[in-house]
């Protein structure tokens, strides 16, 4: 149930990113779709090291995948959110990998917007945190162009944690 | 100047490990400073890791630790990532700066090449760090590693 409410949330973020996109800070949507069902980390508060894990595919005329995460979970004192893009295929000088932590949980802000320069193709998009506990969080993401122009993205879960 | 700073410390720990190898615990350690100009609150580091069988066995997973060696910085937590075949796994070391290591993550998809990280939370500072890289055969018995000190590649360092 999870993995579907998941995939589904996925699924509208990425419309609503496809329809609606119109700059930078646009690209950002709450992946936590309906409202009432926000993605959780670690549900059962156990697992320090959960990662959800997802990939992404860019399509033709794409420059870079960005994303950034929200924590919307009550700040906890050494329990912070993460997420980290991969790229397999970046061509040799660009960076493979990016990561961004919302510093700040429960506050209603962002982190900083992780990028990756690799084209078009297949990027990997994981969530993590830094120890025990639940967390519920947003992310937003997006294939985007040389001008930052949103491109097309489709986006399959692989791991849920 | 850095990368080969890094490189000399994945070199100098490698042979470290195989000089002290004593059994089945054989593992091979690199340490670097991650952000060390302080500025970078996100910077990563990314290697890769091959994995084969060395006559020890197939490659069942790929075993890793990190320990922050450097003093708490409240907010400030340095992780390592192990990716392949989309599978993925992430531990962070929680009390830095206390000699001890993260808890031990594995994934398990079989010889081949597995990516590697060493991230951080998004405060600027740079962090001196350690981390444990092994393959393991199915009964957990050490097997053939390839990593940065083996020539192996050293993809990113920021």
């Amino acid at each position: 149930m999870k993995n579907l409410s998941f995939k589904s949330a996925f699924i509208a973020v990425s419309i609503s990113v496809a329809l609606g996109y119109a700059g930078l800070a646009s690209a950002y949507y709450s992946a936590g779709v309906p409202p009432d069902q926000p993605l959780v980390l670690d549900p059962g508060g156990n697992n320090a090291n959960a990662t959800d894990l997802a990939v992404v595919t860019c399509g033709s005329g794409t420059d870079h995948f960005s994303a950034a995460v929200q924590d919307l979970s009550p700040p906890v004192s050494g329990l912070l959110v993460s997420l980290h893009i991969l790229s397999e295929n970046a061509s040799a000088g660009v960076n493979y990998m990016a990561t961004a932590t919302d510093g700040v949980s429960g506050n209603g802000g962002w982190s900083d917007i992780a990028s990756v320069y690799a084209g078009p193709g297949t990027y990997y998009l994981s969530v993590v945190k830094t120890n025990v506990g639940s967390r519920n969080f947003a992310v937003g993401w997006d294939c985007r162009d040389v001008n930052n122009n949103s491109m097309g993205t489709t986006i399959n879960v692989l791991q849920m944690q | 100047m850095k990368n080969e700073s890094l490189k000399k410390g994945f070199i100098t720990a490698l042979i470290l490990a195989v000089i002290g190898y004593a059994g089945h615990a054989l593992a091979h350690t690199a340490a670097a400073t991650l952000d060390p100009g302080g500025n970078n609150p996100n910077a990563t580091d990314l290697v890769q890791v091959t994995c084969y069988d060395d006559g020890d066995g197939p490659t069942d997973h790929l075993y890793v630790q990190i320990q922050d060696n450097s003093p708490p910085v409240p907010g400030l937590f340095v992780s390592a990532q192990i990716f392949k075949d989309g599978q993925m796994a992430n531990t962070t070391d929680a009390s830095p700066g206390d000699a001890s290591a993260s808890n031990p993550i594995m994934v398990g998809t079989g010889n081949g090449l597995y990516w590697l990280s060493v991230t951080k939370t998004n405060v600027a500072g740079p962090r001196n760090f350690t981390v444990t890289y092994h393959c393991q055969t199915s009964s957990d018995v050490h097997t053939g590693t390839c990593g940065p000190g083996d020539g192996c590649g050293i993809l990113q360092v920021q």
